[in-house]
């Protein structure tokens, strides 16, 4: 057919039909969709979600019959899958996402009677996503905020601890979200917490006649890591168990230089329209904490630095 | 060497190729719809179209995809239109692309001699034949080189779609580097994988360009 139709163009063939009219702009319509062909291979990609490993408690059933609506749906998780421990890819099995929260998000849709399937966006993207509805909720290790209670309800459920990361030998002498980091470069995400804090040194750093600390922004955790290995920046401050995670892949480029407190909760973002789901998503984590279900799957995955407090909503109007 | 295997034969990763080239044919496909419609509204008679035409080619030509395709997915739900990340994907790159493979429709349109057209209009040609008769065969064999490119280009900037969620090349490769460390031989081999795509747009180029040439052999 390619042929006929190039023979055509080049004017070789002589019976031109009344079908013929636009082919040959067709033609070069054709050379360009034939590009968009192999669209048709494409293979479903759908993410088996691995199962959470405990029973859900009994008073589960309850909660089910309190939020019929939730049984039998299937809802969109955004998280950004680059923090071994709480959401990475499977090595082994790169069609499955695992972690902590993955398996913390599989509880909740087991004990409410709700499935998930994942989006992988980047970190600052995560509430951008839900609000577009884009997706339902969000479980990816980020920390509630006055800020982002905005844009999102949350239901927190752990205090935050970042972790420094530096490289090995901690070459800077930092020791904390303070003046040690003055002339320093921070590796970031995008829309961290951490971000603010640093930038506000800039006047302290001033004060002792020292140069302000920079932040090179990235757009998820591995890149920071990376940053630090390829001697970008000095510094990485995150949740402490994913400092521990980094420290542990390279023991012998990072350590952790130390570990602070942040006056936030780690927190599960739905949207702010849905006071209902918000309502049930809470109420199951309740029950999965009373039944000791949050700190066994923090000890399944090596997460020992959790430090679990009562669920509870933060939201702003 | 053994991981770079390992990557490139992991189903995985090839898996993203699919929808690597689903952005790609569905930006390159509309965006030839819309070049087509474009290019007509430019080389128009009535100054409104073309003015149109022209503030759309300003506005999708002048700012970046990326931001066209954070648009597509994040901000049209908020008025109501909400589509899939692959289809945003693809409608992003289509709108993105329409203004350049309108370019390049104009300009081989424009640049087939002038007095091919005077004499086609003397001999009584309706601006359909003129156009199927005279202008297009040469039009569009001027306009391959440049369709090579164009979808190379297209192909390379599918990678972006990454950051709106669609499971491409990109996307599959940064994740797994995430999950495993394994920088080095992932982005070495998602960087082979895209170099033979772009490869086989390149032999469709050529072989497009082999038959369209008015010196190859007949057989008549």
């Amino acid at each position: 057919m390619f042929k006929r139709l190039f023979d055509d163009i080049r004017g070789v063939r002589t019976d031109r039909g009344l079908g013929g009219r636009w082919r040959n702009v067709a033609l070069g319509g054709a050379y360009v969709m034939a590009l968009g062909m192999p669209a048709a291979l494409l293979m479903p990609a759908l993410l088996i979600p691995s199962h959470a490993q405990a029973a859900p408690p009994a008073a589960c059933q309850a909660l089910q019959a309190k939020y019929p609506a939730l049984k039998g749906k299937t809802l969109v998780n955004a998280i950004n899958p680059h923090t071994p421990g709480y959401e990475a890819l499977d090595p082994k099995d790169p069609s499955k996402y695992i972690g902590f929260d993955i398996d913390l998000g599989e509880a909740i849709g087991e004990c409410l009677g709700f499935t998930l399937t994942y989006k992988a966006v980047t970190f600052a993207a995560l509430l951008t996503t839900l609000s577009s509805g884009q997706a339902d909720i969000v479980i990816s290790d980020i920390y509630a905020t006055e800020e982002r209670a905005k844009a999102a309800d949350f239901i927190t459920y752990s205090k935050v601890f970042d972790g420094v990361l530096v490289a090995k030998g901690n070459p800077k002498k930092i020791t904390g979200i303070n003046t040690s980091m003055c002339g320093a470069t921070a590796a970031e995400n995008t829309g961290y917490v951490e971000v603010p804090l640093i930038q506000n040194l800039a006047a302290d750093c001033k004060k002792e006649g020292k140069a302000e600390p920079s932040i090179l922004l990235f757009d998820n955790n591995a890149n920071c890591i990376q940053a630090i290995l390829a001697g970008r920046a000095d510094t990485y401050v995150n949740d402490v168990n994913t400092v521990d995670q980094a420290v542990k892949a390279y023991p012998d480029k990072l350590e952790k230089a130390t570990a602070v407190t942040l006056p936030y909760s780690v927190g599960i973002a739905v949207p702010k329209n849905k006071p209902e789901f918000r309502d049930a998503v809470l109420a199951a984590l309740i029950e999965l904490q009373k039944a000791g279900i949050e700190t066994e799957l923090l000890k399944k995955w090596s997460l020992d630095a959790g430090f679990l407090e009562e669920p509870r909503i933060l939201t702003t109007n | 060497m053994e991981l770079l295997l390992h990557y490139l034969s992991l189903p995985y990763l090839l898996q993203g190729i699919g929808f690597t080239l689903a952005v790609t044919g569905l930006g390159l496909g509309g965006g030839l719809l819309g070049g087509l419609v474009l290019a007509s509204m430019q080389l128009s008679r009535f100054w409104l179209l073309a003015a149109v035409a022209r503030a759309y080619t300003v506005i999708f030509r002048g700012t970046p995809l990326i931001l066209q395709m954070v648009f597509a997915y994040d901000a049209l739900p908020h008025i109501g239109l909400k589509l899939s990340a692959i289809a945003a994907a693809g409608l992003a790159l289509a709108a993105n692309e329409a203004p350049f493979i309108a370019e390049i429709l104009r300009a081989g349109v424009l640049g087939v001699d002038r007095g091919q057209i005077i004499a086609g209009q003397a001999l009584g040609m309706t601006p359909a034949v003129l156009m199927r008769r005279v202008i297009a065969p040469q039009a569009i064999r001027m306009m391959v080189p440049a369709f090579g490119n164009e979808s190379v280009s297209a192909l390379k900037n599918s990678s972006l779609a990454s950051v709106i969620a669609v499971q491409e090349l990109t996307l599959r490769s940064t994740q797994l580097a995430s999950s495993t460390f394994d920088f080095f031989s992932i982005f070495f081999a998602s960087g082979l994988i895209y170099l033979v795509l772009t490869s086989a747009v390149s032999a469709i180029q050529l072989v497009a360009e082999v038959l369209l040439d008015l010196d190859r052999p007949t057989r008549q």
